[in-house]
């Protein structure tokens, strides 16, 4: 990498107290999880980039940025504040709105519920998911049918562009294929 | 007499294809929701739970397990898909619902 690495910061919907940091101007991005609020990067062309969480509401973060280069730590150490939502993650969002307004209340209300149980995540997916069929059955009738159905298969494209949106921030491009083969399975179904 | 529909008794065998344990919870879930969110539209609460139960998927998810993860909730989507849609053809029609359906699928 010969240039000035830029940043990009990942809000996931659902989970604002997680936070991730990739780089948007490689062809092969790095993702790195928070740790402590401090985490380093080791780059190409010897880079270094330490990026320090000062301060982080649910929607924006603020970070001190120091990059350098080569061995001459001080001749290029800067310091910036960065405030980078990822522009996708905005998108997937704002579909989410699109289908409803008071739904993430009440997700927020059943998240806080399940996270105080102890429950097997395995469960929660599949009972979740099967309540959600239950309430699309009670909207339904003879003559929404159509729309009914429309509704609910954008909603649940929606919420997978999310789900693998936010697992390639998490573990990086690689995830790509596996994900295109279960697409081309779902497109042919 | 009123003779069992075989292609219900086999959707409702995918639906549990991967265990039961959640039945229970899903019974849980239900009753806690007809309770406490009756303010709540249905739309609210089947978005509200479909983001739940992929926000549980991801907590779940690794990147060795992301494509047997991801398979199983496509499968349980599928079953879960065709019973709703299988269950209408019941209550209005084939022709109706496969009629709406196909319209749904072009667009």
């Amino acid at each position: 990498m010969s240039e000035k690495p830029v940043f990009g910061l990942h809000f996931f919907p659902m989970k604002p107290e997680i936070l991730y940091v990739y780089l948007t101007n490689t062809d092969d991005p790095i993702t790195v999880k928070e740790d402590n609020g401090e985490f380093t990067y080791y780059l190409n062309g010897g880079y270094t980039v330490k990026l320090k969480i000062m301060e982080k509401t649910d929607n924006t973060v603020k970070i001190v940025c120091t990059f350098t280069s080569g061995q001459q730590v001080s001749d290029t150490e800067e310091e910036t504040d960065i405030v980078l939502p990822c522009n996708e993650c905005i998108k997937i969002a704002a579909k989410f709105q699109e289908y409803s307004e008071e739904w993430g209340t009440v997700a927020k209300k059943l998240l806080r519920i399940f996270d105080s149980w102890e429950l097997k995540a395995e469960d929660v997916v599949m009972a979740a998911l099967m309540v959600s069929f239950s309430y699309l059955f009670r909207m339904t009738d003879k003559e929404n049918f159509e729309d009914t159905l429309k509704w609910y298969i954008g909603a649940l494209t929606v919420a997978t562009s999310s789900y693998i949106h936010y697992a390639t921030h998490q573990f990086g491009p690689e995830i790509a294929e596996i994900v295109k083969k279960v697409s081309s399975e779902v497109k042919q179904y | 007499m009123v003779e069992k529909c075989q292609r219900c008794s086999e959707l409702y065998e995918e639906i549990l294809k991967y265990g039961t344990q959640w039945v229970g919870l899903a019974k849980q879930l239900r009753r806690l929701l007809d309770t406490y969110y009756s303010g709540y539209t249905f739309d609210d609460v089947a978005k509200a739970t479909m983001a739940l139960s992929f926000n549980y998927l991801g907590r779940e998810t690794n990147p060795d397990n992301i494509g047997e993860k991801l398979d199983r909730q496509v499968d349980f989507f599928k079953a879960l898909g065709e019973f709703y849609v299988h269950y209408f053809a019941h209550r209005y029609g084939e022709d109706n619902v496969i009629l709406s359906l196909e319209k749904v699928l072009k667009k």
